[in-house]
């Protein structure tokens, strides 16, 4: 149970465990003190006890004094010497016990006037009976006076134990009371900013996960405390970071895997220009004698150009499934559209699907990476092209906001989407596709990707009538874009 | 019929096409027309019967199929042969159940193109 640490720099278990020794040795502390106190209470009421006998039997010593003075009664000599004897038993027994420097003063003096009363009882009362004095005579004077003395002293004595008891029990209340409530404030504050601290960070933890749930790669920032809570959000952060490469893997995936659906469309692309390229040269092989050269050379200049339709062709294909391009750069969303238009029309076209464009012009770019942007279109696409099947429009309109976003509207004219799935078509693995078609991840990557770039997404469809998903993505130089639209996604009917 | 040309509508929405094959298609004596666009082409066919159709199938506005559709109800004498880029067992057998003469795949040679219109001209002259 080594605790090298400071506060401040301390491990959630080191600091209970120092609260936890702090308290107990408290406790301990405490209990030794009302310990102590009880005692030293129990002795001032014994030695008060003490005081009170020496002080009666002072009394009664005085009693027989006056007897003997007076001649009533027999005997009282022999009473006085006892009494005298049991003074002298008292004192010796309270002599170790008086401690304080006023009581021991009083008593010194009581001690001083008992001795001085002996030596003159002691010549007054030299043989079995007394001398008899009178009241004029010196030592009977004297008597009296030291007696009178030690009677005073007595009750001094009895005074200064009264306050002694009566301060030892306000002693023991003060420790009672005002001690433990100090203690309890102190612990209660101290344990209190000690656990508001823990709750701040759970909670920063809580929202964390909170927003991992949404689909938003936040990472917390890590304080420098080395306890359990920092090596938790570390651990977070760690998660948060290997989520956001299995996505980025994840996205990479589904790419490929778009691509075999619009792969045969790109084949028939290329089969035409290769045709092109294929009766061209046949034609040059065939009727080259008989060429001119400017025939010859229109000839030529087809197969280039063919050459060059196939190789774009494959080089979009290619720029699109290439993995890592993660760079940002502005972008028009026109260029992004028709990019990704051109991968999939020949799919389109064969499935009489038409694709109409409606892009205002001159509108602000967006910041964005090219080819996520263009999967994000490209899945909306494919999911349009897969709800209408056979025969249908789709239509991609793209405008500016006022609030400064590029709003792009895919539009299909298929079946509609349901109520009662509208709300789950962006969670990951919801598909209403059968087994095999579908991951049912399309969507969530698309839903992804566009919070990436600080943009959202809404979907409104009406059944039978078509389905419309619009994408919002911030525009550049627009400092008046709203940031409000946290939630992300948006379902309307 | 012996007497007459051999007459040809060719039918791509790819230009090239048509400017390799009627000039090659001509000098061996046919009578070539060639369309890039498929409603053209069903309008002239409304005015007249050519022997041989060349057609592609998938094209913007009218394509292939709606246009060998259209030339075999009207004219189920005229052979059809389809030039397609877009070659799959679905759509080769939709063709040859509207009675196609036959069904080349794209790239294709001038001579494979030349050998099947000869022998759908033979099976004209056969008739």
């Amino acid at each position: 149970m080594k605790i090298p640490c400071l506060l401040n720099a301390c491990t959630i278990r080191q600091r209970l465990i120092m609260l936890n020794t702090v308290t107990i040795a408290l406790v301990l502390c405490l209990v030794s003190i009302y310990s102590y106190q009880l005692i030293s209470l129990e002795n001032n009421v014994v030695t008060m006890e003490q005081v009170d006998d020496l002080f009666n039997t002072i009394l009664g010593l005085r009693r027989y004094e006056k007897n003997i003075m007076l001649h009533l009664d027999e005997g009282n000599s022999d009473k006085a010497a006892s009494a005298l004897e049991e003074i002298d038993k008292y004192i010796t027994e309270l002599d170790p016990k008086i401690q304080s420097s006023h009581a021991r003063e009083t008593f010194e003096n009581l001690h001083k006037n008992f001795t001085e009363y002996q030596t003159i009882f002691n010549r007054w009362c030299a043989t079995d009976e007394c001398v008899s004095l009178t009241a004029e005579q010196n030592d009977a004077h004297l008597i009296r006076q030291t007696g009178q003395k030690m009677v005073e002293d007595a009750t001094e004595l009895a005074r200064i134990n009264r306050i002694f008891i009566s301060k030892g029990v306000k002693g023991i209340l003060f420790w009672l009371t005002f001690i433990p409530a100090l203690i309890f404030t102190t612990g209660a504050f101290l344990f209190f900013s000690q656990v508001k601290n823990i709750l701040n960070r759970l909670s920063s933890l809580q929202k964390g996960t909170k927003s991992l749930a949404a689909g938003e790669f936040i990472q917390i920032p890590v304080l420098e405390h080395p306890d359990e809570i920092t090596e938790l959000v570390t651990n977070f952060n760690g998660m948060v970071e290997a989520l956001e490469e299995k996505q980025e893997e994840l996205i990479q995936s589904k790419k490929m895997a778009s691509i075999g659906t619009f792969s045969s469309g790109i084949a028939h692309e290329i089969n035409n220009p290769l045709n092109n390229i294929s009766l061209s040269t046949d034609t040059l092989l065939e009727e080259f004698d008989s060429m001119d050269e400017e025939e010859s050379r229109e000839i030529l200049d087809d197969i280039m150009e063919q050459t060059e339709r196939a190789s774009k062709i494959v080089r979009n294909l290619l720029d699109f499934s290439r993995a890592q391009s993660s760079e940002t750069q502005p972008l028009f969303i026109d260029f992004i559209l028709h990019k990704t238009t051109d991968l999939i029309n020949n799919e389109l076209r064969i499935h009489k699907i038409a694709i109409e464009k409606d892009i205002a012009d001159m509108m602000p770019e967006v910041n964005g990476d090219l080819q996520k942007l263009q999967q994000v279109f490209l899945n909306l696409i494919i999911n349009a092209e897969q709800a209408i099947g056979d025969f249908g429009t789709i239509t991609v309109k793209a405008r500016a906001t006022d609030d400064g976003f590029i709003r792009t509207d895919i539009i299909d004219n298929g079946p509609g989407i349901a109520q009662e799935n509208l709300e789950q078509i962006f969670d990951p693995f919801f598909t209403t596709k059968e087994a095999g078609k579908g991951t049912g991840l399309g969507l969530s990557i698309v839903y992804g990707i566009v919070k990436k770039h600080g943009g959202y997404i809404e979907v409104a469809s009406t059944l039978g009538e078509g389905t419309t998903f619009s994408v919002y993505l911030p525009a550049i130089n627009s400092s008046d874009a709203k940031p409000e639209h946290t939630e992300g996604r948006h379902t309307e009917t | 019929m012996t007497t007459e040309q051999t007459t040809i509508l060719i039918l791509d929405d790819e230009p090239i096409v048509s400017k390799r094959l009627k000039p090659s298609l001509e000098k061996k004596g046919y009578e070539v027309e060639a369309f890039t666009k498929g409603a053209d082409a069903l309008a002239r066919i409304q005015e007249k019967q050519f022997n041989i159709v060349i057609t592609d199938l998938k094209m913007e506005g009218v394509d292939g199929m709606q246009f060998l559709t259209a030339v075999k109800d009207k004219y189920p004498d005229t052979e059809v042969i389809v030039i397609t880029g877009f070659a799959t067992m679905a759509t080769a057998k939709e063709s040859f159940s509207k009675g196609i003469f036959d069904f080349l795949a794209k790239p294709f040679k001038l001579g494979e193109i030349n050998e099947v219109i000869a022998k759908a001209e033979a099976k004209i002259k056969a008739n």
